[in-house]
């Protein structure tokens, strides 16, 4: 560990990685926490799989047709959009089988994927970086862009602050106020596309739904306000992200999988002693 | 009772609604007046909720007209206070007590930035008659079912309503407890119009003018004609539905399963 600090004010690199980990964990206790609360997990898991779909479209162009000024996050952030309202459509629409659509979304997006990244040169460590993360390899200009959709996220959470809670806690209520609710959940899931996006970097396509829900969920246990678990989750997102890093850094592991592993146990851990403490507290 | 229960807040005109497959609600004729006190009483399955959605707009009749406050149904719900029953509610939601009494603000509010403190004194204000106001910092999910309730009740009121619409407003509350919700639904009557669907048709016809039985049809019964044989039949042991010509007599048996809750 003391070996991870020194080299942090060493190594440009690590202090790259380690801003990487502040702005995502503020994304992700934000979105995380109505992930969480509205129950939208797998659709959150869809769309970081597509994400793979618009980074293999994106590089593959880059490298047959010289489209030098791209980059992958914008393939990444447009296929996580796309596949955000694709989802939140079918969802508002058709009330029955979206289960079944928001796989075929899922394992769709990660086929283009797969199809383009095979027909692009050098696509070996692509794959691999983009499916597990690699936060050592986080450039100057991700870092900006990366900066950019977390305002984005900020602002529209600061300005809508009172119309998400009320989707997310009772739709039907909130509609009834005169809320335009399919307006709030579609920005809500392109939100989440953002901050998938986002996570994408820190600990791949694979991961994201652990490290944008465990750190929520965890502290949706003791929060009493929706913005508290907000913050709780951002705190906890970036503790794990940079513990990851500081843990995985001597050994030589993979950051990524270290993150979720101590995320995972965190949560595991404070389950099961919530759970025993409310248990004492009940008799019988 | 003043004559404004005259003017008509609530009116369905030859009403039927199918969601796909036979009427739920079948040729509804239904007017409730000003500062009227209504209870929609029926068994399960009788259409009771499809009546509430097609009032709050949430269904559009198949036949027939709905008007609320002289306009659509649409139109006029941001002037409905509605609490539906806190169970479809996730009881983990990180909200605290006033935070969920403040959602009957919104369309009130601004729409860009926080509630102001106007919106929080309303809050207060229906905390305050719901008696739940040192409560106001509590979560939402430390509270008991009744509690909960309650906050909802309070969060209808925030709305500023013409109209009040409670789902089942005394479905986890205690008889003498039931009996001061009444007391304060009573006193809400005086102010706006109060329609409340409930289960205990013996005990809730002590307090409103009118029930409203939903079985596919609907028929009115001002309580004050709830008197010797009928009144016995709602109050007694051996409980039968409230007399009155619907088609179908064979609902009665459903009627006693609804009316044996008061006995549990």
């Amino acid at each position: 560990m003391t070996e991870f600090f020194s080299a942090v004010l060493e190594h440009s690199f690590l202090r790259l990685a380690v801003l990487m980990t502040l702005l995502a964990g503020v994304a992700c206790g934000i979105v995380g926490t109505y992930v969480v609360t509205r129950r939208i997990t797998y659709i959150a898991g869809a769309v970081a799989h597509c994400v793979l779909g618009g980074m293999g479209v994106e590089r593959y162009f880059q490298a047959i047709y010289g489209w030098e000024h791209t980059h992958p996050i914008i393939g990444a952030t447009v296929a996580a959009l796309i596949a955000a309202i694709i989802i939140g459509l079918v969802t508002l629409k058709a009330k029955q089988r979206e289960d079944t659509v928001i796989s075929a979304v899922w394992a769709i997006g990660m086929a283009v994927g797969v199809l383009f990244i095979a027909k692009t040169p050098g696509y070996q460590t692509d794959l691999q970086s983009y499916l597990f993360g690699n936060i050592l390899l986080v450039s100057p200009a991700e870092i900006t862009m990366v900066a950019l959709l977390d305002a984005i996220v900020l602002t529209l959470v600061l300005l809508f602050y009172k119309q998400f809670q009320a989707v997310c806690f009772d739709e039907e209520f909130a509609r009834l106020r005169g809320i335009h609710v399919e307006m709030y959940y579609l920005l809500l899931l392109a939100m989440t596309a953002l901050a998938v996006v986002l996570l994408v970097y820190v600990v791949g396509i694979v991961m994201v739904i652990a490290l944008l829900t465990l750190p929520a969920a965890i502290a949706a246990m003791f929060a009493r306000k929706l913005w508290h678990t907000m913050t709780g989750a951002a705190i906890l997102a970036t503790l794990f992200s940079l513990g990851g890093l500081a843990i995985s850094y001597e050994p030589d592991l993979p950051a990524g999988a270290t993150t979720i592993v101590l995320a995972g146990v965190t949560y595991i851990t404070v389950a099961i002693l919530t759970s025993l403490s409310t248990r004492r507290h009940q008799p019988g | 009772m003043t004559d404004t229960h005259s003017v008509p807040n609530i009116e369905l005109r030859d009403v039927s609604f199918a969601f796909s497959g036979p009427n739920v609600l079948d040729a509804v004729d239904l007017t409730i007046g000003q500062r009227d006190l209504v209870c929609i009483i029926g068994p399960n399955g009788g259409g009771k909720t499809t009546l509430l959605r097609l009032i709050l707009g949430l269904l559009i009749p198949n036949t027939g007209s709905i008007k609320v406050l002289g306009s659509t149904p649409k139109k006029s719900r941001h002037r409905i206070g509605y609490m539906p029953q806190h169970t479809r509610l996730d009881p983990q939601f990180p909200v605290t007590v006033r935070d969920v009494v403040l959602m009957g603000r919104l369309g009130l509010a601004p729409s860009a930035g926080p509630f102001r403190s106007i919106d929080h004194d309303a809050a207060d204000a229906a905390l305050k008659r719901l008696e739940l106001l040192d409560r106001r910092d509590d979560s939402f999910a430390a509270l008991s079912g009744g509690q909960r309730q309650r906050v909802l009740i309070a969060r209808a009121l925030a709305c500023e309503p013409k109209i009040l619409l409670l789902d089942e407003p005394t479905a986890n509350l205690d008889l003498p407890i039931q009996r001061d919700l009444y007391d304060l639904l009573r006193e809400f009557a005086r102010e706006f119009t109060v329609v409340l669907v409930s289960h205990d048709v013996g005990f809730v016809s002590d307090f409103v003018r009118s029930v409203v039985c939903v079985n596919r049809t609907v028929r009115v019964h001002e309580t004050n004609q709830l008197t010797g044989d009928v009144m016995s039949d709602v109050y007694g042991r051996d409980v039968r539905m409230v007399h009155h010509d619907h088609d179908h007599h064979h609902d009665q048996d459903q009627g006693r399963d609804q009316i044996g809750h008061r006995h549990d």
